[in-house]
Order: C-alpha cells, then sequence, then structure tokens
C-alpha cells in the first residue's frame, strides 16, 4: 500500500517538475567525455586519483578531455551563465543524463530520431548535445557548429 | 530473540537525516563558514577539462559512485560475529560524528587549497616531513588494502567452479568491451557496456551448466592456485594500457554497482527480513573465531569503509574539489555521499545478519574451527543445496554476504527458485570491484613506487619505461601477494581495517590543523574528537595485532617470517601515524599558543608606542 502511495505521489510530482522546467527556455550544451581517471577510491571500487594523469595509456582519452576543454571554455567566453547551461559529464553518470535529457528534448522539440538517439544513447562518445540533440558524435565539435544548432534549436522551439 | 530489520534501516535512515540537518549544518556554517561568494577552484583555476563548474547533482553522483564499492560491504559482514548491536551502532555514530566529517573537512580543504591532494595538503598545513610521511603511508596502507580485498575474492572463489567461470568470464568480456569500444566501434560507450553487461549475466546463468559438467574441473582450483592467478592478474593488468582491460571493467563495474545497492535496498525494503543474529555475542570480549580480540578495538576497525574510510581522502581531495562549482554544494557532496555510504553498510549487516548464527559462523571459519563454538548450522545444508556448492568454512565475508544478498532476493515475489543465480551474481559483483580494486591499486602503487626509485635512478620515475614498469609492479604484487598467500582473514582483515583508519586518522589530523590555521580553533573537537578516537582503536588495535598475533604466529614453527613481516608492516605504519600526529600537535601549539602570544606582545607594542 505504502510503495503505491509513493508512486501515485512522487510519480506526478516529478512529471510536474519536469514539465514545469521545460518551460524555461534556457539553453543547455551537455558535452558527454570519458575521464581520463577512474571513478571510486581504492578501498571500495578501485580509482586512481591523481595517479591517472601519470599514465600515459590515458593519452587519447586526455586528449579528447583537452578538446571539451576548449569547447566550454569558447562557450563560456561567447554566452553568460543566463543564457547557456553547460554541463560536462562522464558516460557512466546515466541516472543523472537520463532525465536531463528528457527535458531537454521536451523543451526543444527535437525530431523523432534525435529524440530516440539521445534517449538511448545511439551515438559515440564525445558527443555533445545541444537542446537535446547531439551533435559532432565521436569528435568534438567546432564551437561554430554548436552556435548554429544553438540558435536552429531556439528558432524551432519559438516557432 | 529475533528483531525485524525494518525498524533499524528506518531507525537509522531518521538519525542520519537529524544529523545532516542539525549537526552537519553547524559544521557549515559555524565551523567552516562556506561562502557562496568565495569562488572555487573550479572557478579561480577554471581550465574546461579538469577545474570547471558542475551541478550539485552531477557530481555528487561522481563522487558517490567514487567512495562506494566492496569495501562498506564487506566490513560489517565479519564485524556480526559481535552481534548485530555493536556494528549497527559504530557504522551509525561512525558515519554521521566521523566518516561524513571526514570526508566534509578534506573536502572543504582541498577546495581551499585550489583542489590539492591529502598529502599536498599535509605538506603545506602541517610540515614537509608529514607530506612525505603521508606518502609512504599511503603506499604501506595500499599494500595491505589490496591484500585484504585479494583474499576475499580468493576465498570466494576456491572450489567454486561456477564463480571461477563466472570471473574468469569478466577478463575477455572486458577485453572485448574495450576493443569494441576503442578499437571496432569507437566512441559506442553505450553499446560496448549493454553488450558487456548481457555477456556478464549469460556467464552467471552459463557457469551453472560448467559447474555441472566435465569442464568443471578446469575451473576448480585450490586457494594457493587462485592467489597465483590473481596475482598474475593484478600484474598482467597494471601493465596493459587502460582501454584494453581497466575502462570497460570499470564501466561494468559502475553499472553494476548501482543496479545491485539498488536492487539490495528495494529487496530489504520489501522482504524487510528477520535478523537472527543475538544483539550482541559472547565474542565482544576477544576469542572471536573471526576476528580475534574483543570488541574494543577490533570492531572499530573491522568496519572500516561504511564507518569512517581513509581512502575517501584521495578522492576528497581528488577530481571532487575541482568540480564543485559552490562552496554550499559541498556539504550535500561532502556529507551526503558519506551517510549513503553508511546506509548500504547498515544493509550488508541486514543481510548477514538475516542468517541463523550456527549458517553464519559455519560459513565464516574453518570446520576445525566451528566444532570448537558449540554451535549448529540451521538451514546450511538446505542453503548449500540451494547455491549448488558446499558452503561450509568459506572464510572471507564475501560468500556470507552474497547468501544473505540472495536470500533476501529469494525472498521478492517470483524468485523464489533462483537462489543460485542470485548468489553466484552477488560474488560476481563483489568480485568484479575487487578485480578493478587490484588492478588500479597495483597500477597506483607501481607509480608510487617508480616515483620512489626515480630519487635513485631517474629513468626509473618514467611512467612509459616499460623496465621500470615490470620491477615495480612485480615488486607491488609480489609484496601483497606475499600476505594473500601467507595469511588468513584473521590477520589481513585487521591490518586492512587498521591500515584504513589509520589514513582516516592522518586526514582527521590534516583537517584539524586546517580548522585551526584558519583561525577556528574553538570548534576543532569536531575533527579532534573522531581524532582522537580512530587514532586511539587503531594505534591500540594495531599495537594488539602485534603483540597479540603476529609475535605469537613468529614464535611458530614455520610461521617466523610472516609473524615479523606482518609486525613491521604494522609498526611501520603505526610509526608514519605517530610522526603525524606529533608534527600536527607541534604545529597546533605554535599557532594556537606562540602565535596568539607574538600577535598579543605585537599589539602591546603598538599600545605603548
Amino acid at each position: 500500500m505504502i510503495y503505491c502511495t509513493n508512486i501515485a505521489v512522487i510519480l506526478p510530482i516529478g512529471l510536474f517538475k519536469m514539465f514545469q522546467l521545460a518551460k524555461n527556455k534556457k539553453s543547455s550544451v551537455i558535452i558527454v567525455r570519458e575521464s581520463d581517471g577512474t571513478g571510486g577510491c581504492i578501498c571500495c571500487s578501485g580509482g586512481m586519483g591523481e595517479f591517472a594523469k601519470k599514465d600515459h595509456s590515458y593519452g587519447k582519452i586526455r586528449k579528447i578531455a583537452e578538446e571539451c576543454g576548449r569547447l566550454h571554455r569558447e562557450i563560456t567566453d561567447r554566452f553568460r551563465d543566463e543564457e547557456v547551461k553547460i554541463i560536462q559529464i562522464e558516460p557512466r553518470a546515466y541516472f543523472y543524463l537520463m532525465p536531463k535529457v528528457l527535458k531537454d528534448v521536451l523543451k526543444f522539440n527535437s525530431s523523432i530520431l534525435s529524440t530516440i538517439r539521445t534517449i538511448f544513447f545511439w551515438y559515440q562518445v564525445p558527443v555533445v548535445i545541444v537542446n537535446g540533440k547531439p551533435i559532432g558524435t565521436g569528435r568534438v565539435p567546432t564551437i561554430g557548429e554548436v552556435i548554429k544548432e544553438l540558435e536552429h534549436s531556439k528558432a524551432n522551439s519559438v516557432n | 530473540m529475533t528483531i525485524n530489520a525494518m525498524p533499524l534501516v528506518v531507525g537509522a535512515l531518521c538519525v542520519m537525516a537529524i544529523f545532516y540537518r542539525y549537526y552537519h549544518g553547524f559544521i557549515a556554517a559555524k565551523v567552516v563558514a562556506l561562502d557562496d561568494s568565495r569562488k572555487t577552484p573550479a572557478y579561480t583555476m577554471y581550465d574546461g577539462q579538469n577545474y570547471y563548474p558542475t551541478s550539485r547533482w552531477v557530481l555528487f553522483g561522481h563522487h558517490f559512485a567514487a567512495i562506494t564499492g566492496a569495501g562498506p560491504l564487506i566490513g560489517p559482514v565479519l564485524a556480526a560475529q559481535f552481534g548485530v548491536l555493536p556494528g549497527y551502532l559504530w557504522i551509525l555514530v561512525g558515519v554521521v560524528l566521523a566518516g561524513a566529517v571526514h570526508d566534509f573537512i578534506i573536502f572543504f580543504a582541498s577546495v581551499r587549497h585550489g583542489g590539492k591532494s591529502l598529502a599536498e595538503i599535509a605538506r603545506i598545513q602541517i610540515s614537509p616531513l608529514s607530506g612525505i610521511v603521508a606518502s609512504i603511508a599511503i603506499l604501506f596502507i595500499l599494500v595491505v588494502a589490496l591484500a585484504g580485498l585479494g583474499l576475499v575474492v580468493v576465498n570466494a572463489l576456491s572450489e567454486s567452479s561456477w564463480g571461477t567461470f563466472t570471473i574468469a568470464c569478466t577478463i575477455p568480456i572486458a577485453l572485448f568491451m574495450g576493443l569494441y569500444m576503442y578499437r571496432f566501434r569507437r566512441g559506442r560507450i553505450a553499446e560496448g557496456t549493454i553488450i558487456g553487461v548481457i555477456l556478464l549475466i549469460l556467464a552467471v546463468i552459463f557457469g551453472k551448466d560448467i559447474a555441472h559438467s566435465s569442464l568443471a574441473t578446469y575451473f576448480t582450483f585450490p586457494k594457493p592456485k587462485i592467489t597465483l592467478f590473481i596475482l598474475i592478474y593484478g600484474f598482467v593488468a597494471s601493465v596493459l594500457p587502460v582501454w584494453m582491460l581497466l575502462c570497460p571493467r570499470d564501466y561494468l563495474s559502475s553499472f553494476m554497482k548501482i543496479g545491485t545497492i539498488a536492487f539490495l535496498a528495494i529487496g530489504i525494503i520489501i522482504v524487510h527480513p528477520e535478523l537472527k543474529m543475538p544483539h550482541i555475542t559472547e565474542y565482544i570480549y576477544g576469542g572471536g573465531p573471526i576476528i580475534p580480540g574483543s570488541l574494543f578495538p577490533f570492531a572499530f576497525i573491522t568496519i572500516a569503509c561504511g564507518a569512517i574510510s581513509g581512502f575517501h581522502s584521495l578522492v576528497a581531495s581528488g577530481t571532487s574539489p575541482k568540480m564543485v562549482s559552490k562552496e554550499s554544494d559541498i556539504r550535500v557532496i561532502g556529507f551526503g555521499a558519506m551517510l549513503i555510504e553508511g546506509f548500504i553498510a547498515i544493509l550488508a549487516l541486514v543481510a548477514a545478519c538475516s542468517l541463523f548464527p550456527g549458517d553464519y559462523f559455519a560459513i565464516n571459519v574453518s570446520p576445525q574451527v566451528f566444532e570448537t563454538l558449540g554451535l549448529n548450522t540451521v538451514n546450511l545444508d538446505q542453503l548449500s543445496k540451494e547455491v549448488g556448492e558446499n558452503l561450509v568454512g568459506r572464510t572471507g565475508g564475501a560468500v556470507s554476504l552474497a547468501v544473505g544478498m540472495a536470500q533476501i532476493f529469494t525472498s521478492i515475489p517470483g524468485m523464489r527458485h533462483l537462489m543460485d543465480y542470485w548468489y553466484h551474481f552477488a560474488i560476481m559483483f563483489e568480485a568484479l570491484f575487487i578485480l578493478t580494486t587490484i588492478d588500479t591499486g597495483t597500477r597506483v602503487a607501481r607509480f608510487m613506487i617508480q616515483e620512489f626509485g626515480g630519487k635513485i635512478y631517474k629513468p626509473f620515475e618514467r611512467v612509459d619505461h616499460l623496465p621500470s614498469a615490470i620491477i615495480s609492479s612485480a615488486l607491488i604484487s609480489c609484496g601483497w601477494g606475499y600476505f594473500v598467500f601467507t595469511g588468513s582473514i584473521s590477520t589481513i582483515w585487521p591490518m586492512f581495517g587498521t591500515a584504513n583508519q589509520l589514513l582516516a586518522g592522518i586526514a582527521l589530523c590534516v583537517g584539524t590543523t586546517f580548522i585551526i590555521n584558519i583561525g577556528k580553533a574553538r570548534y576543532a573537537w569536531v575533527t579532534i574528537i573522531p581524532m582522537a578516537f580512530v587514532m586511539a582503536t587503531t594505534l591500540s588495535a594495531s599495537w594488539l595485532n602485534i603483540t597479540d598475533n603476529f609475535l605469537p604466529l613468529a614464535k611458530r614453527d614455520g610461521f617466523a617470517i610472516q609473524g615479523y613481516v606482518n609486525s613491521l608492516l604494522t609498526a611501520v605504519m603505526m610509526i608514519c601515524a605517530v610522526i603525524i600526529l606529533i608534527d600536527s600537535f607541534r604545529t597546533w601549539y605554535k599557532v594556537v599558543f606562540v602565535e596568539k602570544k607574538e600577535v598579543r606582545i605585537s599589539k602591546e607594542e603598538v599600545v605603548s608606542e
């Protein structure tokens, strides 16, 4: 009984909150990229922490992280915090990523194909999800591509 | 008298909520005075790569995933030998007063130090000597930690063809995932992970067929052989490029961890099992068959990660402080993540205590020792039949936890006949973490050895220098492998607990120095009290380990080297902790008395002038 009550109360509140947040038209850029360190402390789940920086075999991952860092900086240089929300996240943060992309998809009326791609993580990492649409999958897009998509989705959502 | 698990679980949640709201609120507001107008390193050192502001909940997830794993699951299971209450109370009191405070203070100190590591903070706040000693202590602690966790896997897999097959499969699965995600279909991490998880579940399912076929003999090994395999695995994995084995295994572990822990929590809420273990057992006075020694200090070092864990200070001074966007977020992340870890430890304790005492001890001690306990098994034969394995004398904690978890899962409607699958799933889940830990731990220790070696021979510190990598990996693997070969859970786990708690004591020492240095000496008790307790328990446990366990062991024929090596290692860790403690006292005295006096004198001089 208590579980049914919880579902009956929590689920509508969650959905209501999601739709309410969807009204806020602040743009969203989610940069999904791998981290150059494994998650975890050694006693519990294995983690290299700062020592990962020494491992040369993280080279490729680190290079992509640098490119994502460059893109992150370029976006913050061009847009104010109130205009664009940037999130840089690891692919394993599934539980956060899922509601976030759902919200973006609802907010910006993305096409069905890009919605499916985003929700089912049907893309290559690194990927930049601009207002619910994945762009530049498997590579870090240029700032120009990001701006173009931001303007395009803004125009779409207004229409 | 049995007790239902639900009041304990709900009670723990209530206590944690109250402490989070009031005590942790007090620390955040008064002791460290979190200030959102101060820019965090995510802004002051912003590079978009390592330093960038991150949403509170993203960072919470990242931090929580980093501090949670096998550690908080095994300790409470072993400490169940003292009964339900000692473990429950220590987890609850420890996590709210010590563990959460420890994680929070180090996190905060790291933020105020531009995201620096614990050793760096120790060097800045106390002295360069403490920085070096902290590094040496971390290396020794690492070796003991790897041995402790390695032994858990060895005991869980010995003479178990199903378990060994499943865990052996995780290696080719991870290699395949690595090739898939980084070579065949680059960047398809979601795809690779889904395939990996499916293969892993298939490995658990088909493990049963292997165990009942002629192939079983190829996967049935005694402890020494399993130890050798894990040792070789640790050595090879630490030299291989990370994309090949470590990264994919880490993805598998991450998803398995969240899924299984969530499922265990839901299972306990639905099933709310009766706890058959007595509230307190006779072993609180010592002579326990699993952990030798009395309740104080041994219960407090047996449960390490769930109550307070020194290794968390390495995470709290690692990536998280570089990404926190405002200081008030540290409260949610630092305190909150540790409180949930404590809650997971309570779930593990519930799972272990849901077994009948006779069954629990029959699993966790050797048959010869069990005969001397005067206990009878109740369900063990039935449980052994249901899981398809002999459960007698399967020490280490992992097996009893897996049985407890499987019992809870099978009590969920519709799961009744899946006991054997759930048991082996739980074993696979525990071993998956531990093997990741062995891989990364050996790698980290290798880097530390190379760092030290580089001071003597320069090329040795180059991590891409193959001979150096091989020599240092071999040294470390043999180091922890030696303890697994020669030790038992009764000798290794207390050493692991001691090592982990000593690191926590060192971190709290650094945290106290930081609080005093920022001019909040009157509130230093928030870290001094847990530090004093943790140091007292661990130093006395170390001392008792040496005098009561290791030195008598050294006097027995054939155990001389083992006894002396264990004594020496424990003594080195104790000395490191004492050096840092004395060095900290010196700093505190200087800041509180000498500098205060100097300020007063200079003020008087100004007035007289």
